[in-house]
């Protein structure tokens, strides 16, 4: 079975550069050690709830696979595509954005 | 039978500085592109045998998959038979799936590698080092693995061998430079797999006769296209494929192919 799910939030207008940053290396599968480097880099309160989610897709044999996004005018949609251990892990992502700085997180799944 | 041990081999060159340099260019683009996904902690684990040939804790980074044995010789810094029977003895014989030989031979010895820094000679030592002359389909290991006291086997299958020819044939006519051209300098191997395929083969194996067909067809198609230093191969290979078809023993739906695509290109 796959689920899609989206993930709805809100980023501050002079942050949406690094948001952008970070979702592209997502976008693009770059979900090892690049991943890892930018978040340290770049949003270092939020190290070591991204250490968490990649622990555990590691210890699914899976990766994060972000499908799609769109960051506009602070507004943000995340369109992730995954199996059953994205289902078990969506809370510690949502823990990890709110880290990140996303307000608001709310989940509008697809379960297909 | 006692084993023999085989040593790590001379790996002095690692040192030099000129080869680290160039090393450094090849490991950019293996994160770039097959490590991609590779966490840091694994990553420098990666990168100390990409660069010296050690590989720490193989059990956490790994060994027992069937993709291990091949992702360690495709890194291991000499590509050499010296090189890949010391992978071989070292690395070998922990997959429980026993499937380490066949994805070994479909994914590196019969795959493109020139898209991570392989060049032709290595490519071509490569395939030498792990396949006969003649299409087989197990294929035994040139050494003993030392962890199961015995040589490794795998099947390769004639629609794979087919299918890389076919595919890469067609990229080395379209110009591709990205596409390994190892495959036109070794048509006799192409050819004794085709003299094993029989009707069964292909009632029974999907698109292996889609893939012959269309590998048939390429023998007509213009070489215009293909990078200059290919041309001179290109041609050689084309034309020893097509006289041998003529020549050799071949089961008679083999035949027919031939002849079906022979017509249509009259």
């Amino acid at each position: 079975m796959e689920i899609y799910v989206t993930i709805k939030g809100k980023v501050e207008p002079d942050k949406m550069a690094e948001f952008n940053g970070l979702f592209d290396l997502m976008v693009a599968g770059k979900t090892g050690a690049a991943l890892e480097t930018y978040g340290e880099d770049t949003f270092p309160a939020a190290e070591s709830t991204l250490e968490k989610v990649l622990d555990k897709f590691e210890a699914a044999y899976d990766s994060i696979n972000l499908e799609s996004y769109t960051l506009e005018q602070g507004k943000l949609t995340l369109n992730f595509m995954g199996s059953y251990a994205l289902e078990q892990i969506l809370p510690d992502l949502q823990v990890w954005l709110l880290a990140c700085g996303v307000k608001d997180v709310e989940l509008e799944g697809n379960w297909v | 039978m006692t084993v023999r041990e085989i040593e790590k081999p001379d790996m002095s060159f690692t040192e030099d500085l000129w080869w680290q340099k160039r090393r450094e260019a090849l490991w950019q683009q293996y994160c770039e592109f097959q490590y991609d996904g590779v966490r840091k902690s694994k990553l420098k684990v990666l990168e100390k045998y990409f660069f010296t040939g050690e590989l720490e804790s193989p059990k956490d980074h790994g060994r027992g998959s069937p993709g291990f044995l091949g992702s360690r010789i495709d890194t291991f810094p000499l590509r050499k038979p010296e090189g890949w029977d010391y992978v071989i003895y070292t690395f070998g014989g922990y997959d429980r799936l026993n499937l380490e030989m066949k994805q070994l031979l479909e994914n590196k010895v019969l795959a493109s590698l020139t898209n991570r820094g392989w060049t032709l000679e290595e490519e071509l030592a490569l395939w030498d080092h792990f396949l006969p002359e003649r299409y087989q389909t197990i294929i035994k290991s040139p050494v003993f693995a030392k962890r199961q006291q015995s040589f490794l086997e795998g099947e390769l299958h004639i629609d794979v061998v087919v299918m890389h020819y076919s595919v890469r044939v067609e990229n080395i006519l379209d110009g591709l430079a990205g596409s390994s051209p190892k495959y036109i300098y070794r048509p006799g191997y192409l050819l004794s797999a085709i003299e094993e395929i029989t009707p069964e083969d292909i009632s029974s194996i999907k698109y292996l006769d889609k893939n012959l067909q269309n590998l048939m067809k390429l023998c007509f198609r213009s070489h215009d296209s293909a990078l200059p230093e290919f041309k001179y191969p290109i041609d050689n290979f084309i034309r020893e494929f097509k006289q041998n078809m003529e020549t050799l023993r071949f089961d008679p739906i083999v035949k027919a192919i031939w002849e079906d695509v022979k017509r249509e290109h009259s």
